[in-house]
């Protein structure tokens, strides 16, 4: 963080151009201050879903440095999607996954129904639990990058998503090159019907547009970066890639991207002065790699994507002061390291910039986010059994779709508009009825049964988040780190004490220490149980409704 | 707000004492004393979702027989008809419906849609919604964008103490987009008044003035709306009753239901919008054993049904005259039904408004059924929806008819549809009508008196606002009850307006409803050309060109260096979408350019990629 001016300098400073002056005093040098739960807290928040104590604490022990290596240490990719719910497939049955396997073809609409229900489910729990790896945050990050929808085939999804997972903070280039021939892209943006003789230019508009460089200002009626020519002359490049086998009930079969050599326009195709006339002459099956090579020589594909990259991880708003100051050197480690994104991400979180307090929690959490924040502070995913665990992952996953975010269904190719759309970004997710359904899951996590699925009640376990604190029957103790945990920044001090007010109305502390104790003495008294934990969630209801809690 | 308030656990709503529970019971005199009767006028929306089959909705009784042939197997029989006058139907289960016809509650405008009429239901009811043209790209709602005149800051500084209601509301779960604006949509989302969810109001504590700051800041002043919102809503609808029996259990009558018991507690909320969807009817719209059942009998009734009871219930609580209603839905559906008994998205549809002020009858023709006609028409439109808005904006909410032109790109037309309080009418003129021939227009009118009035006055208007007189008849000794003057003093091109002044024998005045007219081959609206689909372009590719009136248009499709391939003639149909081929066979891949000049010169360019 930058030199901090004394508050009456500021107050005379404050014309508009020196306000722009005063925010590039953050910059993308190595942070060298304090290392606390606020900032491994920030950090983890923004990489991983919803870190609770023990990460944090954890972190905090590595130190920065060692947290970052530790973030970007992907590790062996997780465990497929299970079954688990359906019994009827006649190789497998519950417990054993289902991607390297067709679809039952004596009851595909089931099948396929079942299917989704564990892809939602275990994309809830994977996200979930992934200690201090960015993996899934990119994973997400990708997913709204290429925004593939539209194809129900859980296979299908689930191919992507683990390229995504796999690549994470890999060559940007390299996934370009794999989702240009993924099957569901070659369904999504039509270059599964694209020919020769009739190329589609879908596919070729969204590459340019949306994936790598981005149209730029407009300039009369083209654009700064590519011209209309080069949608053209691209499309006819990426002609002759077909997928197969989405939805197969064949025994062998996987969804795949195949090459047909009489469908692909073997003409020179020859580029606007954007790209310096470059032309592309034929080379088949491998034509489309060079394509890519080709639009990634232009630097503008690593500004565009560390934009992105910034306004995911850091705040929309990118002023001159960032775009020179955070934008154009993250640009350059990327291509220094030939466009690998590790590099220019580790760069991004160990800035100055990063740590400015006026970062820290200035994002509105998506409904993915806020989701897990919830569910994972109350150990809702861990139910102790893959069935139940499963459940879980699925009412969670219907949370996030009714506040606004269907995962399998991304509203459009540009991704959810709460990246790209001027100029209300992250508000997005919220309005009057979002807030609604945020607040009435909520009102669910605190209410007596919880969620019920297969007859029984699932209740979230509030009382056992209090084992993650170093002496929870101290009431003032546990109500700063369940804070510390759960929000961004401090509470102020009258906030605090409205907390504990709720926890404690008009007792003295005593009373807590006295009743938790007295509840874990006798462990198995319901009655007692009931009236220690009722106090708490009073608390954890005031917390969960904080705008504070919006944010991280 | 005190720091006692400062955090409230869920459901700790607090009911401030505005409303005594005696009020209640007496909705009639809570008004007088709530409300100020100069601004009181209420809108009620109901959309249509999925789009309308408008001929199975309001039947042509001249087209039954040419129904009956283009859609055979879903076609309502003679019998299943409920004749509004001597041409006009409404679908057999529409009985509520037609009682307010009866009553002069209900006006129906025949075939409302658009130029160059979009077939997507997401693009077509994103044009009825933003109140724009086919190809105009419009982000607010036409609603959002008439309260925005009065409320430009919102959401900044809302609710306040004058504002301390919704200023629009929608029923249900999501946002209606005719309410969105510059920031944010006005409309506040309602799906059960009774049960407003209270969350913690988060303080009022300084928060920094920095980025985080800001959005925190955001999501507290959204609460505070949510909740302040929300607390009135809960609060009005405690207050305010519904009185009627005649409610469904359907999901529309719930919606009117709860508005009419907002409207009886007090909520000065001008603009509601309800959702009654299912009429996406691409299969078995009616059960063929019983053409009058089926999804599109059953939603009719539902519709029908619903604002009766809602028409009545606020007869009853004495606010009928407050409030004015009126469907929309995104297209009608095509002319000739599908193999399976049901329609495929179609082009215009009639469109209707309630209330005790609007005018009743029926406006337009009935679209002309051709027994040959292709399978993808639709039914082309009489009227632009645009003036049926811009008329019940100038009408309903008394706004200027300048401010009114400068909300629709283009302007509109006024119609006469909502001004059935504008004036004192006459009762003993029964019915007025006005048609355009060649060369003039003719007016008629039927009379009914118990004494013979002393005479008429012929009053006519280019604007809709202001008449004047051009013909004074003497009235019929003889008690004759027919007249009618032709008025030739007209040119080709304007919309006329004309009513009909009675003096009666005391030497008091009144005045007929409005009726409009052009001459015959006057051209309507504007040219309007599509982009062409698909495109890249295959054998059936085409463009939708909307030609005001009959004509020969010229064309020419170069290529990319300019050099002409082909050029012609298109022999175009006035009045409604044509549908022109592109015949793209034989062109190498490339680009293209399709040109098309029109009689007047105006001059449409279009890319064209094979």
């Amino acid at each position: 963080m930058g030199t901090l001016l004394p508050a009456i300098l500021i107050s005379f400073m404050l014309t508009s151009e020196m306000f722009q002056a005063l925010v590039s005093s953050a910059s993308i040098a190595p942070y060298t201050g304090p290392w606390t739960a606020i900032e491994a807290g920030h950090l983890l928040r923004r990489t991983t879903f919803s870190p609770l104590k023990t990460e944090i604490d954890e972190a905090v022990n590595l130190g920065l440095e060692e947290t970052i290596t530790t973030l970007l240490t992907l590790g062996p990719p997780p465990s497929p999607p299970l079954y688990y719910d359906y019994d009827a497939h006649p190789d497998l049955s519950i417990g054993e996954t289902w991607v390297d396997h067709h679809t039952n073809p004596n009851d595909a609409n089931n099948d396929g129904n079942a299917r989704r229900r564990s892809l939602d489910a275990w994309w809830m729990l994977t996200s979930a639990d992934t200690g201090i790896n960015i993996r899934e945050k990119m994973c997400f990050f990708w997913h709204n990058h290429f925004g593939m929808g539209g194809n129900n085939d859980a296979r299908g999804i689930y191919q992507f998503l683990a390229k995504y997972q796999q690549f994470a903070i890999g060559n940007f280039r390299d996934l370009v090159k794999e989702i240009t021939i993924d099957p569901m892209m070659l369904r999504f943006l039509n270059g599964h019907t694209s020919t020769a003789a009739n190329p589609n230019e879908n596919f070729a508009r969204e590459i340019l547009e949306l994936f790598t460089i981005g149209k730029g200002p407009q300039t009369g009626t083209d654009y700064t970066n590519y011209t209309e020519l080069d949608v053209v002359e691209l499309a006819k490049a990426f002609t002759g890639w077909r997928s197969r086998y989405i939805g197969t009930k064949v025994p062998g079969q996987a969804p795949e991207s195949y090459f047909t050599e009489n469908r692909h326009d073997t003409s020179t195709k020859t580029l606007s002065h954007r790209f310096n006339f470059a032309e592309i002459p034929n080379a088949g099956i491998d034509e489309y790699k060079n394509v890519v090579d080709l639009i990634f020589q232009q630097d503008e594909v690593s500004r565009f994507i560390c934009r992105k990259l910034y306004r995911y991880f850091v705040y929309y708003k990118i002023d001159e002061s960032v775009e020179s100051g955070i934008i154009e050197p993250m640009a350059q480690t990327l291509r220094n390291n030939d466009y690998t994104i590790g590099p220019a991400l580790v760069q991004l979180l160990s800035s100055e910039h990063f740590y400015d307090r006026a970062i820290v929690g200035d994002v509105i959490k998506s409904p993915l986010d806020f989701v897990h924040s919830i569910f994972k502070a109350a150990d809702f995913y861990d139910q102790g059994n893959l069935i139940d665990d499963y459940e879980a992952g699925r009412r969670a996953f219907i949370q996030v779709r009714n506040m606004g975010m269907d995962l399998r269904q991304p509203p459009s190719v540009a991704g959810w508009t709460s990246y790209y759309q001027e100029p209300s970004y992250f508000r997005l997710w919220l309005n009057t009825a979002t807030l609604k359904t945020r607040t009435d899951l909520v009102v669910i996590a605190l209410r007596r049964n919880g969620f019920s699925w297969n007859g029984d009640a699932h209740p979230f376990n509030w009382l056992g988040a209090l084992t993650r604190y170093d002496n929870p029957g101290e009431p003032n103790g546990m109500i700063a780190q369940m804070t510390a945990e759960l929000l961004p920044q401090p509470l102020v001090p009258e906030q605090i004490a409205a907390l504990k007010e709720l926890l404690l109305p008009g007792l003295q502390d005593f009373v807590w220490s006295g009743e938790y104790a007295n509840h874990l003495a006798n462990p198995n008294d319901d009655n007692l149980r009931a009236s220690v934990e009722n106090r708490l969630k009073e608390m954890v209801s005031g917390l969960l409704q904080l705008a504070e809690f919006q944010v991280h | 707000m005190n720091r006692r308030n400062f955090l409230r656990t869920t459901g700790a709503l607090s009911l401030p004492a505005l409303l005594s529970s005696g009020v209640a019971a007496d909705p009639a005199g809570f008004f007088s004393q709530f409300i100020n009767p100069d601004s009181d006028k209420i809108l009620v929306l109901i959309r249509l979702s999925g789009g309308n089959d408008g001929l199975n909705t309001l039947i042509g009784l001249d087209q039954l027989e040419n129904l009956h042939q283009v859609r055979p197997n879903v076609a309502l029989p003679a019998d299943g008809v409920l004749q509004l006058n001597d041409t006009v139907g409404l679908h057999g289960r529409m009985a509520g419906m037609k009682d307010l016809f009866d009553n002069g509650q209900l006006g129906a405008i025949q075939a409302v849609g658009y130029p160059n009429q979009n077939r997507s239901h997401f693009r077509s009811t994103d044009i009825w919604t933003a109140g724009a043209g086919a190809d105009e790209t419009q982000t607010k709602g036409w609603l959002g964008r008439y309260l925005e005149l009065e409320h430009p800051e919102f959401p900044t500084g809302y609710p306040n103490e004058t504002f301390n209601y919704p200023l629009a509301m929608t029923m249900g779960n999501v946002v209606s987009s005719t309410c969105q604006g510059t920031m944010a949509n006005l409309s506040v989302v309602v799906n059960n008044p009774y049960n407003y969810l209270y969350i913690a109001p988060g303080g009022d504590t300084t928060l920094p003035e920095n980025f985080y700051g800001d959005e925190v800041s955001y999501v507290r002043n959204l609460i505070s709306q949510s909740n302040q919102y929300g607390a009135i809503v809960q609060e009005t609808a405690n207050a305010g009753a519904s009185l009627a029996t005649t409610y469904t259990d359907g999901t529309l009558s719930s919606q009117l239901k709860n508005i009419a018991t907002l409207i009886s507690g007090g909520l000065k909320t001008k603009i509601y919008v309800a959702t009654l969807g299912g009429f996406d009817t691409h299969s078995d719209q009616i059960q063929t054993d019983d053409p009058l059942t089926g999804d599109h009998g059953d939603l009719m009734e539902e519709l029908s049904a619903s604002i009766k009871a809602f028409m009545d219930d606020l007869a009853l609580l004495g606010c009928a005259d407050r409030v004015m209603g009126m469907t929309f839905s995104e297209f009608g559906r095509r002319i000739r039904s599908n193999q399976s008994n049901g329609t495929d998205h179609g082009d215009a549809g009639p469109l209707f408004l309630f209330g005790n002020c609007v005018q009743g009858g029926v406006l337009g023709n009935n679209p002309v059924i051709d027994p040959e006609v292709e399978q993808n028409v639709g039914v082309p439109f009489q009227y632009d929806f645009r003036d049926v808005y811009g008329s019940v904006l100038v009408d309903w909410f008394q706004m200027r008819m300048a401010t009114v032109q400068s909300l629709f790109n283009g302007g509109f037309t006024y119609l006469p549809i909502a001004s059935g309080c504008s004036s004192v009418l006459a009762t003993s003129v029964h019915s007025i009508s006005a048609v355009g021939m060649e060369e003039f227009i003719d007016v008629q009118w039927h009379t009914r008196f118990d004494a013979p009035p002393r005479g008429f006055t012929v009053e006519r208007s280019e604007d809709g606002r202001n008449f004047r007189s051009i013909r004074r008849m003497a009235a019929d000794v003889g008690g004759s009850e027919q007249y009618a003057i032709e008025d030739r003093d007209v040119r080709k091109g304007p919309l006329y307006y004309y009513r009909v002044k009675v003096e009666a024998a005391d030497g008091t005045f009144s005045t007929s409803n409005v009726q409009i007219a052009s001459l015959r081959g006057t051209r309507q609206g504007a040219w309007a050309v599509g982009l062409p689909r698909p495109n890249p372009v295959s054998a059936e590719s085409y463009i939708k060109v909307y030609a005001p009136e009959d004509a020969l248009a010229n064309f020419e499709l170069l290529d990319a260096q300019g050099r002409r391939l082909r050029s012609g003639t298109i022999n175009l149909q006035g009045k409604m979408d044509n549908r022109v081929p592109l015949q793209p066979a034989g062109l190498p891949a490339g680009h293209y350019v399709w040109r098309m000049t029109t009689p007047d010169g105006e001059r449409f360019v279009r890319k064209v990629i094979k």
